[in-house]
């Protein structure tokens, strides 16, 4: 009996790494031999293709010394300061929803719509809306607002500004949105009830009752954007500005794509993605930090 | 016994007839090829028609073979063809630029083709070859077959000179004519520069004033001979630009228009009186001559200005675009024969009256098209030359630095001292 219970076990552990192997092996492909790799070709001069010559650590010098590297620094850093405000709209948006404004469920799907599109249509749509003579412009024209009516594109602090201001909030607007409601909707109602019942109004009950009742998902929300403007822009940025007017928008992320893919500097583009592998690693400890922190801490 | 025989002897016959069946379908196979080729002009609606006949001409020319004509994107287009490199698997022939660091990088996978074309080398000028070579190293081998040469230069509609009272005949190729121009255009309510400051319109007006910056002397730049902010000619250029953009001289919507089509196709449609063009493939004098009418279109290669020691140099690159044969190529004989077929012989004179493109191979006839403007620039490629300055060093890692440079100056974000440095600091790292 003991033996057949053995055997089973066995059997079990046997056939459960069978069930991951091909994620495994998925994992090891995709993910883990690229990300090894990277570090050899970071101390390369390899192009891409052809012969790979080991220059020890001269791509990182390279990179310390490029203007370009601290420029994408700072533009990224840039970005991280709207954050608050694509978690803090949604947060009032979605306590406002809460209360069940009329029509909400209408202007739900509106905010949610950008979330639907992928990050290279939203781009090329905000490229166009913000042109000199785009529409955004059109409508400042036409409302009597020349002086309003700016290079939005051309001028770098412009372009980098209008790309904080669309991808670090008004994209976050709709997911946000619809996940603060949810994490609400689990907020027991009693708690609200209580409130009123000690005249606390609607400002109050959104401090004391709303915001501490979903801590935890604030400060997800807040981990998962930080991601999202330092290794998930790329293909946002690539649309709506191409980096540029000059470097204005060009971030580490977009910076190693450019270096890799378009300027054939396979070696020195691996420096720069060392860098964002750490960046993105401390992220990742803080997001597996967070998620194993008991929710009442 | 009998049975046993016929057996045997239907046996033979079949396997004859599978035999047969066989020999032949291999005799076929043999004889049939598929060449590929790459090319980021092939989707481009001026070229494509011509480019679809000329393949048609050479599969009848060689019926065996079959033209398996690829697009690829222009941004994307050296990216793919180191992927194909480093698979050691992709096109048999690829367009490649001429001068150009990207090309000159793929060196190891490209044939050489020095053998191919001894017989008929003559047909190509020498500096022409020189700029096929890896390095402009005739040793390194010669890698592509020249289909055309390129160069920058003005163009200007004439009938939008006359409606703001300027003499269509007189070019306003001195700085002060040129602003002078410029503020008669405006004034009478004519986008004097079409193209505006997106992106190549500055680049290619760069490279037009680099031509009496430099001259001849421009291959100074190659070896650290010559520089940018320690030319005070260089820095009056970039001024020159910087002040064309504050008096509202570019097309205001300009910042929105991408140079490729757009900016080309308001100049055609008559948006506009000057316009900083090439001289081969498209936005040239031929696209601009059957939209605006051949005796319509003035040119001149540059502005002259004091503090450049040269006059009326034409910025010229010996070696546009041209097919170069890969090595990974199982058909090298055949695709040879089609970068060939490209540059000189049928093809080339289809290429060449089809599209304006400037060949520089001499034995075609460019001057029996007809087109008054074409002299004026065959005149000035005779007489004064300077190869375009961006070609000396650019490879993708420089061509997005000086873009980017040249946005920042456009746009008044940088000085042009700091432009200047700027130029420099590109050179340095070309030059390590």
């Amino acid at each position: 009996m003991a033996l057949r219970k053995m055997n089973l076990q066995t059997q079990e552990k046997r056939d459960a790494y069978w069930l991951i192997t091909p994620l495994m092996v998925l994992t090891f492909v995709f993910i883990l031999f690229p990300a090894v790799s990277n570090f050899y070709y970071s101390f390369t001069d390899w192009k891409g293709f052809g012969l790979v010559n080991w220059i020890g650590f001269d791509n990182f010098s390279t990179m310390f010394q490029d203007e370009r590297f601290w420029q994408s620094i700072k533009n990224t850093l840039f970005l991280l300061l709207f954050i608050p405000g694509g978690v803090f709209i949604p947060l009032c948006l979605a306590a406002l929803l809460r209360g069940g404004l009329k029509g909400w469920k209408f202007f739900r799907g509106i905010i949610y719509l950008p979330n639907v599109l992928g990050y290279v249509i939203l781009g090329m749509v905000f490229n166009l809306f913000l042109r000199s003579n785009g529409p955004l412009n059109s409508l400042l024209q036409m409302a009597g607002l020349q002086t309003w009516a700016l290079d939005w594109l051309n001028r770098p602090f412009l372009a980098l500004f209008s790309l904080g201001l669309i991808y670090s909030i008004l994209m976050r607007i709709g997911f946000g949105t619809i996940y603060f409601l949810a994490a609400m909707g689990g907020i027991d109602e009693q708690l609200y009830e209580a409130a009123r019942i000690d005249g606390a109004g609607w400002w109050t009950t959104f401090w004391k009752i709303t915001l501490p009742s979903i801590r935890f998902n604030i400060e997800f929300l807040v981990v998962m954007s930080v991601i999202e403007n330092v290794a998930r822009a790329f293909s946002f940025i690539y649309a709506f500005s191409h980096g540029g007017p000059g470097y204005s928008t060009y971030t580490l992320e977009y910076g190693l794509y450019s270096l890799g893919f378009i300027n054939g500097k396979m070696g020195y583009a691996s420096a720069w993605a060392v860098v964002l592998f750490f960046i993105c690693s401390i992220i990742a400890i803080m997001q597996i930090r967070l998620m194993r922190r008991p929710e009442n801490e | 016994m009998s049975r046993t025989k016929k057996f045997v002897s239907g046996l033979l016959l079949f396997g004859l007839v599978v035999a047969m069946v066989c020999g032949l379908s291999t005799v076929n196979a043999a004889k049939q090829i598929t060449l590929t080729v790459w090319d980021f002009k092939y989707a481009d609606p001026g070229m494509h028609p011509t480019m679809v006949k000329i393949d048609n001409m050479f599969m009848q020319k060689y019926p065996n073979v079959k033209v398996n004509h690829v697009s690829q994107p222009m941004d994307q287009y050296y990216n793919l063809l180191r992927a194909a490199a480093q698979a050691n698997e992709g096109p048999d022939v690829a367009l490649l630029h001429g001068g150009r660091g990207d090309v000159y990088e793929l060196d190891q996978f490209e044939v050489k083709l020095d053998k191919y074309i001894k017989s008929w080398r003559k047909e190509i000028p020498e500096d022409s070859w020189k700029v096929a070579a890896t390095k402009r190293d005739l040793k390194n081998g010669i890698k592509l077959i020249p289909m055309t040469s390129q160069g920058f230069g003005f163009y200007y509609n004439k009938a939008l000179f006359k409606k703001a009272g300027l003499d269509p005949n007189v070019a306003p190729k001195d700085w002060n004519s040129f602003l002078a121009a410029c503020e008669k255009l405006k004034a009478a309510g004519i986008v004097p520069i079409t193209g505006g400051v997106r992106d190549y319109t500055a680049d290619f007006m760069f490279r037009c004033l680099a031509a009496n910056v430099y001259g001849k002397d421009v291959y100074g730049l190659q070896n650290g001979k010559q520089g940018f902010a320690s030319n005070a000619a260089f820095k009056k250029a970039a001024e020159m630009m910087v002040e064309l953009k504050n008096k509202g001289y570019f097309d205001p919507n300009g910042a929105s228009i991408p140079y490729f089509m757009d900016a080309i196709n308001n100049f055609a449609a008559g948006k506009g009186a000057i316009f900083c063009g090439l001289l081969s493939d498209v936005g040239n004098w031929y696209a601009f001559g059957n939209a605006l009418g051949k005796e319509n279109v003035g040119y001149f290669p540059t502005i002259n200005f004091p503090e450049a020691k040269n006059k009326d140099m034409q910025s010229f690159q010996p070696v546009g675009i041209g097919y170069g044969v890969m090595t990974w190529s199982k058909n090298q004989a055949m695709a040879e024969k089609y970068a060939e077929f490209y540059a000189r012989g049928a093809g080339a004179q289809t290429f060449v009256a089809a599209t304006g493109a400037l060949s520089p191979n001499t034995s075609l006839d460019t001057a029996s098209l007809g087109y008054p403007v074409l002299k004026d620039i065959a005149g000035y490629l005779k007489k004064n030359t300077s190869e375009d300055f961006l070609t000396m060093y650019i490879g993708a890692f420089e061509d997005e630095f000086i873009a980017a440079n040249q946005q920042l100056i456009i746009t008044g974000e940088i000085n042009p001292t700091k432009y200047a440095e700027q130029m420099d600091k590109i050179a340095s790292q070309h030059h390590q």
